[in-house]
């Protein structure tokens, strides 16, 4: 679907979804249409994947009483949105056991901003994002002759979904987004080291030098040498690292649904301080260069920007219209489908802030004695205790910090702590706020979690 | 022949029955004919090779958690994939659409893609057209119980019933959560060499989770699963009833109640077979993936022939694993290459790769059958099949003898690896802890972490009960491409050191 008139085309394939499950039966339908274009080029080390095409498909809840149904099917004609729509029917009406809890699909309400738009990558020719993705290849690639494998990737992306239901919600939301992604793996005798950086924008970028930025970082990493030490030490975690760590930290944590069913470890803390005076945070679904910002969440109910903790106090929880009324708190626009319209709508953050502390990084190193500085990715944080807060990652991409300074980097070493209590134990906040895909996010110090190296 | 027969979904309501008739007729009558006519579009244009395929997958996924419905999801995944090569480069496109105009402008995508993309591969994925064209039509599994025949009601029967099983009349449950699933369809395949080919996938799947409140506040799990390319017979036989499952599943939560945290340092260990079969296909099985081997990504580039295990090390990757296993079935890779029963290490000897087309005839080795695709939407990469360590002779009873003392580490969470370093560290669910060749306690947050070559030179012994298994929920991820349905399994591995994390 062309992207000027994507809009209008959704809105008008949700209708009439929502004619023919009404016509069909169902007390109430909710029809979500989702199109999503990309080109994908990866240049891996000379061997090149190209792909270009469109993700398109409906996903269909209907209701009959509190018994509900869900089918999804792939494609945008009508006849895949009927197919959707009587597959889901043919679900409900099988399905002996209701769902007390389920009231009705959100009703309408105002509408937010969408993040910025940019023409230019839906105007992205083939030839241009294959020029770009061999620059990043070549920059890695010849950075230095330790390089023994780089990759460079770029997808281009544009796209849409829109919401229609029977309770009078119709809404549609639109997105535009460049990502490149640079991989090198880098060899001296038998060590090797792996880095990476990424760059994920809903406009086109200003310059960027990820290829050359993430060879330099592999090649110095060979020089790691042994850190030969136990115990507590100040770790400082640049915004890629801390990026996966506020994900982790706030996945279960604040989520309505975890607070509803008593799997959140600050379920019963709303009010109480939970972390340093310096620490604000919110979850802001109207930031707008977010990857997350639309105009609607994926029911419907408006984005907005919700205060999570304020000056080190918990103040709110993250909702969809289900688990709000659970929690006898209202949405707060979260509702998103991790699959797309393949998936029913559950809780996740759109955009985590971190409001930024007002050190510069070199400023945070230099008042470190001896400490830990941890980039890039980190093994095992996607395996943290989320019920309890422990954590225990390995991280192959660490320097030393000695008298102020990054001395040399480390062989890999393992940091274990606590998610949640780690809120009190922040030494520093950085002034250095980055946009990652999920989070936006300063360098952070804490004190206290245990090395071993 | 294509019957409409095969595309009519399950269906209880005689409203919508008539739509999907009509539906399906209009759309599939002439499903080869589509394909072959993407075929003539990318010649006339220029393409050196093509090839064109059709998914049309089901999925199923419920879900009960506390004993309450959660999902009673349906997705059907359906269209059309189109490789066009353009010296010696592949552009991918892909439509869900099925008409001509749709196949068209697909075709035309994957070769302007690939034209554009020409200049700048320095690999060239080149491949030798085909001695020998395959024509196969509806090639499928005999089961019993096709999950296709079965109402929706049947399958949450079998959901409620794990889940009851799994209760029991205990205060100290905290939460239960069942899962079934199954995926099956068909998949078409046709390029210009001349394959025709067409088959069934099928996979059903029955999980259990039960937490579980332990010493002091922390919480404990029991988890158990059986899944495969199987009919819902699977659910009836023995050790796989959902009663059974959801017994085991309670069991296994109480015992972690008590359990201690497991010891930090290295030990002997002893491996179950399902967490053996995760570290076959993770830590082992991708570094293996000739993709990885070609673009220097893989911790073992260079080292055919040569010993990276004991002599007690044999790894196989199979696309049709024995009946007796809960394998997944693939009888055909996504570029209609007949899949092959590989031996990647054979006595400690690496002595094969997973390959493609163009990677089989970059290391002159025989095709293996390992270009698969999750679905429509994704170009075929090498992947996996089945892969799993071959059996030794010990008794379980004999294992924990031989491991005299150490960690027993059991079942999987999951994981994470490294390929180019061959670094992993992986989560067990449960363990114990043994001591003069007995169990003497169970313990809880078990953590192996390694490196492949490291662990593969430490296995000192094996049993003989090797067990595949494959599922739905969950699956290899790669390249975008999640979850991807394989097979994985072990023997029970006895293992001379292994590092183990812990608080």
């Amino acid at each position: 679907m062309k992207f000027d008139t994507l809009k209008d085309n959704l809105l008008s394939l949700a209708d009439t979804g929502l004619k023919y499950a009404k016509n069909q039966g169902a007390e109430q339908a909710e029809i979500f249409v989702s199109s999503q274009h990309s080109s994908d080029i990866q240049n891996q080390q000379g061997m090149v994947d190209a792909k270009d095409g469109s993700n398109d498909g409906v996903g269909v809840r209907v209701a009959i009483g509190k018994k509900l149904g869900f089918a999804a099917m792939s494609g945008l004609t009508k006849e895949a949105v009927k197919h959707a729509v009587s597959e889901a029917l043919s679900v409900v009406k099988s399905v002996k056991e209701e769902n007390v809890d389920f009231e009705s699909f959100v009703g309408k309400s105002p509408i937010a901003k969408d993040g910025i738009l940019d023409d230019k990558i839906v105007a992205l020719t083939t030839e241009e994002i294959v020029s770009e993705t061999n620059k990043l290849f070549l920059d890695a690639k010849n950075f230095d002759e330790k390089i023994i494998s780089a990759s460079g990737q770029t997808q281009a992306s544009y796209g849409g979904y829109a919401i229609v239901n029977s309770e009078g919600m119709s809404g549609a939301s639109l997105y535009t987004y460049l990502v490149y992604v640079t991989f090198v793996t880098a060899a001296q005798e038998q060590k090797r080291k792996s880095s990476f950086e990424f760059s994920v924008t809903r406009t086109m970028p200003d310059e960027l030098n990820l290829g050359k930025d993430c060879a330099e970082k592999a090649v110095k990493l060979l020089d790691s040498k042994p850190l030969s030490f136990t115990g507590p030490l100040p770790t400082v975690w640049n915004q890629n690292v801390m990026s996966g760590y506020w994900q982790m930290s706030f996945a279960n944590s604040i989520n309505g649904r975890q607070v509803v069913e008593k799997n959140s470890y600050f379920m019963d803390k709303l009010g109480d301080k939970v972390g340093i005076d310096g620490l604000t945070i919110t979850d802001d679904g109207q930031l707008p260069e977010g990857l997350n910002t639309n105009c609607i969440d994926y029911e419907g109910v408006p984005r907005r920007t919700t205060s999570v903790i304020e000056k080190g106090v918990l103040r709110s929880f993250l909702y969809d219209s289900y688990y709000g009324r659970l929690g006898k708190a209202e949405s707060t626009g979260n509702a998103n489908r991790g699959q797309d319209y393949e998936s029913t709508p559950g809780i996740s953050q759109t955009t985590i802030v971190i409001q930024p502390g007002n050190k510069k990084f070199d400023d945070i190193i230099a008042g470190i004695d001896k400490g830990i500085y941890v980039m890039d990715n980190v093994m095992g944080m996607g395996h943290s205790n989320l019920i309890s807060g422990d954590f225990s990652v390995v991280a192959n991409s660490a320097y030393l910090i000695e008298k102020g300074e990054i001395v040399h980097p480390l062989d890999s070493i393992t940091i274990a702590g606590n998610l949640y209590k780690s809120f009190k134990s922040i030494l520093e906040i950085g002034s250095d706020s980055k946009l990652l895909p999920a989070v936006k996010t300063p360098t952070i110090a804490f004190d206290g979690f245990t090395v071993v190296g | 022949m294509i019957t409409n027969g095969h595309w009519l979904p399950s269906q209880t309501n005689n409203l919508t029955i008539n739509y999907q008739i009509q539906f399906t007729r209009k759309m599939v009558r002439n499903l080869f004919d589509i394909l072959r006519y993407g075929l003539d579009v990318g010649e006339k244009l220029g393409a050196d090779y093509i090839e064109a395929r059709l998914d049309d997958l089901q999925l199923r996924t419920l879900v009960k958690e506390n004993q309450k419905i959660k999902e009673t999801n349906l997705n059907r995944r359906r269209g059309i994939g189109i490789v066009a090569y353009f010296k010696g480069v592949p552009g991918y496109s892909y439509t869900a659409n099925l008409n001509r105009n749709a196949v068209k402008a697909c075709v035309e995508n994957a070769f302007g893609i690939a034209k554009a993309s020409a200049d700048i591969a320095s690999i060239k994925l080149d491949f030798n057209r085909r001695e020998k064209t395959t024509k196969v039509h509806d090639l499928k599994l005999t089961v019993n119980k096709h999950p296709k025949d079965f109402e929706l009601d049947y399958k949450l029967d079998i959901l409620d019933r794990v889940e009851q099983a799994s209760l029991k009349d205990v205060d100290w449950i905290k939460s239960t959560r069942a899962l079934y699933g199954e995926f099956y369809g068909n998949k078409y395949f046709m390029n210009t060499d001349g394959d025709e080919i067409s088959w069934e996938p099928l996979v059903v799947d029955l999980r259990i989770s039960v937490t579980a409140t332990g010493t002091g506040d922390t919480l404990v799990r029991g988890v158990n699963s059986k899944g495969g390319s199987k009919g819902l017979e699977l659910f009836e036989k023995k050790d796989s009833t959902p009663e059974y499952l959801g017994e085991k599943a309670h069991e296994r939560a109480d015992e972690q109640r008590e359990a201690k945290a497991s010891p930090a340092g290295n030990f002997r260990a002893l491996i179950d077979n399902q967490l053996g079969g995760v570290l076959a296909h993770e830590s082992f099985g991708h570094c293996t993936e000739a993709d990885f081997i070609i673009t220097n990504s893989s911790a073992l580039k260079g080292r055919l022939k040569e010993q990276i295990g004991t002599e007690l090390v044999n790894i196989y990757d199979v696309g049709t694993p024995s009946k007796k296993h809960n394998g997944f079935w693939l009888p055909y890779d996504d570029e209609g290459t007949k899949t092959t029963k590989t031996q990647l290490v054979k006595k400690g000897i690496l002595t094969g790769y997973l390959h493609n087309r163009a990677s089989s005839k970059m290391f002159k080795q025989k095709p293996t059958g390992n270009a698969r695709a999750i679905n429509y939407r994704f170009n075929p990469i090498p992947r996996m099949k089945n892969t799993y360590f071959g059996p030794g002779d010990l008794t379980e009873e004999e294992a924990i003898e031989q491991l005299k003392e150490g960690i027993y580490a059991i079942q999987t969470s999951g994981g994470q690896v490294d390929p180019s370093e061959g670094t992993f560290l992986f989560k067990a669910v449960r363990g114990y802890w043994i001591e003069n060749g007995e169990i003497k306690y169970p313990i809880k947050d078990v953590t192996i972490k390694g490196d492949l070559l490291s662990f593969l030179k430490s296995v000192e012994n094996a049993t003989k009960d090797l067990e595949i298994s494959s599922g739905y929920f969950g699956g290899c991820g790669k390249g975008g491409q999640f979850p991807l349905p394989v097979g994985l399994g072990a023997p029970k591995l006895l293992l001379s050191e292994a590092t183990f994390g812990g608080e």
